[in-house]
């Protein structure tokens, strides 16, 4: 559940960065019309820059006749100064601090040139009047001078002063700045007469003026032209193009990170999605699962319940009925040996014991096989193997079955001499009266049981073979269950309790049964018990004649 | 199930609404702009050129800087409106040589005409402004005039119920001391007198003036005026020292208001230097120069010829000068729009 709520977790917070990185994505966005806005400006600066150069020249030139349009341009250059420090939002903050700081480079450039322009237009519009009036002035008082006899002398010095001056303005050099200032002293040296005075200092002043000013706005032109805006404003292009790059850069990684991200989210989303659908699909299979297990194990204890029932009341009735077969014999021949006992020939009166004899024999198997089955069942059938006569053993069981019964032939086969074997006598006994009784009891008057016994290394071979009823294929699975008995046993009586009986010894003595039989063909019951021991094999083996006793007891 | 679903659903929105409404890029605001071209252009080498006749400007900010322009509100007391000492009956400004409000002192320079201040390049006497925009502090902290913070200012529009829509109405941001900067240059821009005689002279009419007037034009050109006077505004493009051929303050008692550009950017060679008056509707705002020393047009034009030009006037050269000026009145009736 844990990893669960850590897993849904992982790729909430995968989509949820991932809407993070989109927001971040757009903002840093280059958006075109900022980035053109912000270009235009970058591109104008540099525009413009160049026109104002180009405008103070045409100033200079008296080629424009008002500075209207030279005030625009340093407005607009003013204006986009102004702009270029809002940076687009998608350039990085170091990247458009990088892009400030080269428009504070070039708005401080812009605003030394601006002063500059300022002095420029002052001076030049000052050294524009006196150039144009400074000729007429000059010629109007010389030509007065001329006209006057009593001041034509004058005349010369004037007339020097118009031409070094004009010959200086036009080629500016230090020796007809010289002669300029010479004739301009030597004419605020002469007397004038009262009535030129004032017109003499008039073309002094401007005289001086174009000497004074004539370098200056020539100065101040070329200080306009060589304060570095244009490369500054160059500055400004190349940061911006660089801005603009790493941007360009930035948001492509970004996208890549960004859809790398999505990509990641959603493979984990699927991924949770599936796991829990499987998880659902397989808890409500192992709850099924568990549900029909449960039921069959409710169906199995249920049928195990009945099935022990069905024994127990076999049990009971089994029991009840061959307990009471023989005690009815017992009453029958007490009761009749009490009346008729006193008139009886003693071989009936004997016959009458015998009777009762039997019947306390059979009851007292009966109990045996019971307690034998108990035992086993409760895990207590002991096997206490001891030195045994196998041969002796097996003839001795033989006769002692003959002794119940009357027309049957016993064959034996003992591969004698077998070797000494160890073997639990008891148990033994229970295996072979067992078999031997089933052999006769299901046989047909007459009919021949073969009992055969051979040693096969540490195993002793026992086989009872029967031509009696033989057992059904149905039959021959639950063979050795208790009570159970074969459905073509007809009138026979039985405890269904021999062949269990048989099997437990077997089983306790280490050994095995197998049984071979065909329904009215007869039945063969193969018994390996493990009894001898390796050594004594040997040697008895050794010590016995090879030629295997054969001996038939009509019994 | 469903709250991941919802999770996501709301995710997706939010991306989705985030795609569609990408943050706000800043749109460069649109300048205002100076003038657009007249439909009757001047001749080309003319140096004077006529005052527009139509503007491209808001007129919503037009409005709303008109009615804080004439509303004392903008002062600390709240007695005194921009129209105080601009008041356009006497061409804009207010006759005095330097205005004195009631209480006060008076102020240093003399109070320029609130006219066609949008044609001009700098702002104020000594040119310390270049935007009307900025201007708006040489006002409005001044002790002597309004005496009052911008955010006070704000705080007074932004109570008012009357500003505080209108501002809302035109600004997304409402009140604030840019907006209300903006208002009031705004409506400062529209101020234009337009189709004054010698404009119409220059448009095409040649019978707008007279003989008189056109030969004060062509003195005005020859004997130098023009060098400075020039450009839409007849002036108001460009500084130039008063006393330029001839120094005007030599032997005067010189006050801090005489140094001009001197006291903006503290160099030697700006003392002196003003900013060239715009002699639009020039014969309506006497008395003249900075300190409002001159009280007729005949005189400041002697003045002017004397120390600027090395170059002095006649009377009857003076006269035709003046009557040139006198052309220049401009429609100051109807304000521009």
């Amino acid at each position: 559940m844990k990893r669960d709520l850590a897993f849904r977790g992982l790729w909430i917070l995968g989509v949820a960065a991932f809407a993070g990185q989109w927001v971040h994505a757009e903002r840093a966005r280059i958006v075109g019309p900022e980035h053109d806005a912000y270009l235009h400006d970058v591109r104008s600066l540099q525009a413009s820059d160049a026109r104002l150069n180009e405008q103070v020249m045409q100033s200079r030139q008296s080629l424009v006749t008002h500075y209207d349009d030279l005030a625009r341009t340093v407005t607009a250059l003013h204006r986009l100064h102004g702009r270029l420090d809002r940076t687009p939002a998608f350039l990085s903050p170091a990247d458009a601090e990088v892009v400030r700081q080269a428009a504070g480079v070039s708005r401080e450039a812009l605003a030394e040139k601006a002063r500059i322009v300022e002095q420029f237009k002052s001076e030049n519009a000052v050294l524009r009047n006196s150039s144009r009036f400074f000729p007429i002035a000059a010629q109007d008082l010389r030509d007065r001078l001329r006209a006057d006899p009593d001041a034509a002398t004058l005349a010369p010095i004037v007339n020097e002063v118009l031409i070094a001056v004009l010959h200086y303005t036009q080629l500016p050099s230090g020796a007809q700045l010289a002669r300029a200032q010479d004739a301009i002293t030597a004419l605020e040296r002469a007397s004038m007469p009262g009535a030129f005075r004032d017109d003499a200092d008039v073309v002094s002043l401007h005289a001086r003026t174009l000497l004074s000013r004539g370098p200056k706005v020539a100065d101040l032109t070329n200080a306009v032209l060589t304060v570095p805006t244009a490369p500054a404003a160059e500055a400004v292009d190349a940061a911006y193009g660089r801005g603009v790059h790493a941007a360009e850069q930035q948001s492509a990684h970004r996208r890549g990170f960004m859809f790398a991200t999505l990509l990641a989210a959603l493979g984990l989303m699927a991924a949770d999605f599936v796991l829990r659908y499987r998880r659902a699909a397989r808890s409500e299979r192992d709850t099924a699962a568990k549900l029909a297990a449960a039921n069959e194990t409710l169906l199995r204890e249920k049928e195990r319940e009945k099935e022990l029932s069905d024994l127990k009341s076999r049990f009971v009735s089994m029991t009840s009925h061959e307990f009471r077969t023989p005690l009815a014999v017992i009453l029958s021949s007490a009761e009749l040996l009490e009346a008729y006992g006193e008139r009886w020939v003693p071989t009936k009166r004997s016959d009458h014991y015998g009777r009762i004899k039997g019947a306390v024999g059979t009851m007292r198997e009966l109990l045996d096989a019971v307690l034998v089955i108990g035992k086993s069942d409760a895990g207590k059938l002991e096997c206490k193997p001891g030195p045994l006569d196998v041969g002796r053993f097996l003839r001795e069981a033989i006769d002692a079955i003959a002794s119940t019964s009357l027309r049957h032939e016993v064959r034996t086969d003992i591969a004698e001499p077998l070797p000494s074997a160890e073997i639990d006598e008891k148990l033994a006994n229970h295996v072979i009266t067992n078999l031997l009784s089933n052999a006769v009891k299901y046989s047909p008057a007459g009919g021949v049981v073969r009992v055969k016994a051979k040693a096969d290394g540490k195993d002793l071979v026992l086989e009872v073979a029967d031509r009696g009823i033989g057992i059904g294929r149905a039959d021959r699975a639950r063979l050795f269950e208790s009570f159970h008995r074969g459905a073509n046993v007809g009138t026979i009586p039985g405890t269904g309790l021999g062949l269990a009986v048989v099997k437990r010894a077997v089983t306790a003595h280490g050994g095995s049964i197998d049984v071979r039989s065909e329904e009215g063909e007869g039945t063969t019951f193969i018994v390996r018990l493990p009894v001898f021991t390796g050594e004594s094999d040997q040697r008895e083996a050794a010590r016995a004649p090879s030629s295997p006793g054969r001996t038939t007891t009509v019994v | 199930m469903r709250a991941e679903a919802l999770a996501l659903t709301f995710l997706v929105t939010a991306a989705a609404a985030a795609c569609a409404d990408p943050a706000p890029t800043s749109v460069p605001t649109s300048e205002p702009l100076a003038f657009v071209p007249d439909l009757v252009p001047a001749t080309a080498d003319d140096p004077i050129v006529p005052i527009p006749t139509r503007l491209d400007l808001d007129a919503r900010k037009v409005a709303l800087g008109e009615k804080l322009f004439k509303d004392p509100i903008l002062s600390r007391d709240r007695d005194t409106s921009c129209l105080v000492c601009h008041p356009f009956g006497k061409g804009g400004a207010d006759g005095m040589p330097k205005s004195q409000l009631f209480g006060k002192e008076p102020l240093a320079v003399n109070t320029p005409t609130v006219f066609n201040v949008g044609l001009n390049y700098k702002l104020h006497w000594n040119g310390k402004w270049d935007s009307l925009e900025a201007q708006l502090d040489t006002p409005i902290l001044n002790p002597k005039v309004m005496n009052i913070t911008y955010g006070e200012i704000v705080s007074r529009l932004d109570a008012s119920t009357d500003y505080k829509p209108a501002f809302a109405a035109i600004y997304t941001d409402g009140v604030t001391e840019k907006n209300f900067r903006d208002a009031v240059a705004t409506y400062e821009r529209s101020l234009l007198t337009p189709r004054s005689r010698f404009d119409r002279f220059l448009s095409g009419e040649p019978e707008a003036i007279d003989d008189r007037e056109r030969q004060g034009y062509a003195l005005f050109k020859s004997h130098g005026c023009i060098s400075c006077h020039q450009g839409v505004n007849v002036g108001g493009n460009m500084m130039q020292r008063f006393g330029a051929l001839k120094d005007y303050f030599a032997g005067r008692t010189i006050t801090e208001a005489d140094l001009g550009l001197y006291l903006v950017t503290n160099r030697e060679e700006d003392k002196h230097v003003f900013r060239v008056a715009s002699l639009r509707n020039v014969a309506l705002t006497a008395p003249y120069f900075h300190d409002g020393s001159v009280d007729t047009l005949e005189k400041a034009v002697r003045i002017m010829a004397e120390y600027q030009l090395g170059r002095p006037l006649t009377d009857e050269q003076t006269g035709l000068i003046v009557a040139f000026l006198g052309s220049l009145t401009g429609d100051t009736g109807v304000e521009g729009l």
